[in-house]
């Protein structure tokens, strides 16, 4: 039975072949793209639940692909790179990308990242709505978009975590580490600057203004909370 | 000064002159009285104190008084003054031609300084424009002290530069060699003491340049009177221009550092990402069978062989890297070739076997024409040579477009024999005006630059391992179709024609 589809994107015959063994030994389905460009192709019929995608691509690059993966699907997408850089980190992140690991890595750590990317919030009981509202601010689990009043916006799978998460404990100070582990899994819990991008993304689409949140208010040295009551819609 | 002489000498007899012209016509031609006739000699002798000088209104006045007391004050025809009053007149034609002509040599000589302050200014602005417009290539101070003898036409200048120890001469006369010596001590301590020398005798004056309260330079002006305020300002000027031109040098300094630092970064990351590629798989290769080692037999296989296939590309790249390193070592040319006996052919097929990887299953050709025998080489290098070129190949052209790499006997001009390697892709080719360049260190095609990776090296490696074994590497190129050609001269293992 198979744990889920994989797409290996990488330029790098050897990683790809690589991938496709460890992958599939641990019950993945997979194929893969050797550009960005392929893979956009791929993405089309072969409906993965997860990319992973390698950032030094001859062609279009990792990010510019992230990127046009994330504005069409809410597909789950792990970055690979040889740099290990503040500024690589942030950038993948803030390209769309759930997740980002180094290369070189070692295949169980890169399968426990897979597994957090595909692993979903449990659904409690509170949030169990298909759909919510607070005021003009409607959010749609099913659908995974949001409409802040004035549009409407898809969400990543990760950011759709992160909202269900903090508006089943609305008017709460939720700590990082809680966060990340709720939404990531346990293995996670210092990547304080993971959850700063997801968050920073996470208000572009809720926010009216995303410089003056309204919903997802910071409490400095704490975490965050969500603003309002959330009724079902 | 017989040229001012002779000019006194005339400006006298035409005051002389004037005077018996307005004696003549007063006498002859108008009616006239005595006073009449004093004021028009009062108005000649103004006139000749303010154009002329003290001489000449002396002369003329003690001309007109005489005139005029002989032809007009009675008892006419005779020098006696019968009436004080004569006296009077003669006093003040006197008088007046002393006070005028003082007042017109005053405003003479405040004309000339005004010309002669106004020209310093000129040279002053000619030399600053100077300092602006100087020429990278020849030391500053050589060239300041060039301009400065032109512009103030000065007989000899010598300038000492503080911070480089150089002295530099210009103008047209030279110094016997003691004397310069002499100077020359003068100079540096006059550039460490910051002190001044003048030497009137010579015409010489020795000064220091000022950057702040600090000394920087120093230099010595023969052959012409310049003004304190003018030395001050060529020593003002001559500080900005050194001191801008130590600027640039540091800004130049800086800039090349800055420029090695972002370069050697870059290759750094070129080279870790190069390394970590094949440790990847490496590493994601062990560590899938250290943490389940109950996989499949051929699951198990396969991660082996890429372990081992990445382990020898690794194994290649360092010794490419040791290679590298070693050309990097020497300069051009002078690289010791390691040579042994080798078949071409099969350095050929040993390139595309260790480019498996980058080849990917696109259609690489080999075609070997006529006998080949087999070769004095470095065949390491050669073989680093050829997988540049033939990598390049394959970067620079469609993904499942063709390459071919063609070996063969070839003729050089000179008669002998050589061996050609050709290396033809089918990608949108190198323009024209790039086709020079591509050998040189660090060149990438800007049109190519943000699209495909690489740090412009490759050829420029291949070109230097070509032109130690005395070949040549060319390349020919058009939209479809690029051949880069290694042409190798057929040797003895010591490097002379057979």
């Amino acid at each position: 039975m198979s744990q889920g589809r994989i797409l290996v994107v990488d330029d790098e015959p050897q990683i790809r072949r690589i991938m496709r063994t460890a992958l599939t030994g641990a019950g993945y389905e997979v194929d893969d793209a050797k550009t960005g460009e392929e893979a956009l192709e791929k993405l089309r019929d072969y409906h993965p639940d997860l990319v992973l995608l390698d950032m030094n691509m001859p062609g279009m690059g990792g990010l510019a692909a992230c990127r046009e993966i994330r504005a069409g699907t809410g597909v789950g997408i792990i970055m690979l790179t040889v740099r290990n850089t503040e500024k690589d980190k942030v950038e993948a992140l803030d390209a769309g990308a759930d997740d980002f690991v180094n290369k070189p890595f070692s295949t169980p750590e890169l399968l426990a990242r897979i597994r957090a990317a595909l692993r979903r919030v449990p659904i409690s009981t509170q949030s169990s709505a298909p759909r919510i509202r607070i005021g003009d601010l409607v959010i749609d689990f099913v659908g995974r978009t949001v409409f802040n009043g004035a549009r409407t916006s898809h969400l990543t799978p990760k950011e759709l975590d992160l909202l269900r998460y903090l508006t089943s404990h609305p008017n709460e100070a939720v700590a990082h580490r809680e966060l990340l582990q709720a939404v990531w899994g346990p293995d996670y819990g210092d990547q304080v600057d993971y959850l700063r991008v997801f968050i920073r993304n996470l208000r572009k689409k809720v926010e009216r203004d995303p410089d003056r949140p309204e919903y997802i208010a910071t409490e400095p040295w704490v975490g965050y909370r969500f603003n309002g009551s959330p009724e079902p819609f | 000064m017989n040229l001012s002489l002779t000019r006194l000498a005339l400006r006298l007899l035409l005051s002389l002159a004037g005077v018996a012209i307005v004696t003549a016509t007063a006498f002859f031609a108008i009616p006239h009285n005595p006073t009449t006739v004093g004021f028009a000699y009062l108005l000649l002798v103004l006139l000749i104190a303010s154009n002329w000088g003290l001489a000449e209104a002396t002369l003329a006045s003690i001309a007109a008084t005489l005139a005029f007391n002989f032809f007009f004050l009675p008892p006419i025809g005779k020098f006696a003054i019968a009436d004080p009053q004569n006296w009077v007149a003669l006093f003040s034609f006197l008088a007046t031609s002393l006070i005028a002509s003082r007042l017109s040599a005053r405003a003479n000589r405040q004309a000339l300084d005004a010309i002669e302050r106004q020209r310093d200014i000129e040279r002053l602005y000619t030399f600053s424009r100077a300092i602006l417009l100087t020429d990278p290539v020849d030391p500053i101070a050589k060239q300041l002290a060039r301009k400065l003898a032109e512009v103030f036409e000065l007989a000899s200048v010598v300038l000492f530069d503080r911070r480089t120890g150089e002295i530099h001469r210009a103008g047209p006369t030279d110094f016997d060699a003691v004397d310069f010596d002499a100077m020359q001590t003068q100079l540096r301590d006059t550039a460490s003491q910051g002190t001044s020398f003048f030497d009137p005798e010579r015409k010489r004056v020795i000064t220091a340049v000022r950057l702040g309260s600090e000394p920087i330079a120093s230099f010595a002006l023969q052959g012409a009177f310049m003004q304190d305020s003018v030395l001050q300002g060529v020593s003002n000027l001559i500080a900005i221009g050194l001191e801008r031109a130590r600027a640039q040098d540091l800004a130049h300094q800086v800039e090349a550092a800055r420029r090695s630092e972002q370069l050697r970064a870059t290759l750094i990351d070129a080279m870790a990402h190069e390394f970590k590629t094949p440790l990847t798989s490496i590493r994601a290769a062990t560590t899938s069978l250290l943490s389940s080692p109950d996989q499949p037999v051929e699951s198990r296989t396969e991660l082996l062989e890429v372990a081992d296939e990445e382990a020898r590309h690794l194994q290649a790249l360092i010794d490419d890297a040791v290679d590298m390193a070693r050309l990097e070592s020497d300069h051009d040319n002078q690289i010791k070739l390691r040579r042994e006996l080798t078949d071409p052919k099969e350095l050929v097929d040993d390139v595309v076997t260790s480019l498996h990887t980058q080849i990917d299953n696109r259609p690489v050709e080999i075609r070997s024409e006529g006998s080949l025998l087999p070769l004095p080489l470095d065949r390491r290098l050669l073989k680093l040579a050829l997988k540049q070129v033939l990598d390049n190949a394959l970067k620079y052209s469609p993904p499942r477009s063709p390459v071919t790499v063609r070996v063969s006997n070839a003729c050089i001009s000179d008669g002998h024999r050589a061996i050609d390697f050709e290396i033809t892709d089918h990608g949108p080719g190198i323009p024209a005006q790039e086709q020079g360049r591509v050998f040189e260190r660090f060149y990438r095609s800007p049109s190519v630059k943000n699209q495909i990776p690489g740090f412009g090296l490759g050829l420029a490696i291949a070109n230097t391992i070509v032109h130690a074994h005395h070949g040549e590497l060319t390349v020919n190129s058009r939209p479809g179709e690029t051949t880069f050609r290694l042409t190798l001269p057929l040797q003895d293992s010591n490097g002379a024609r057979p």
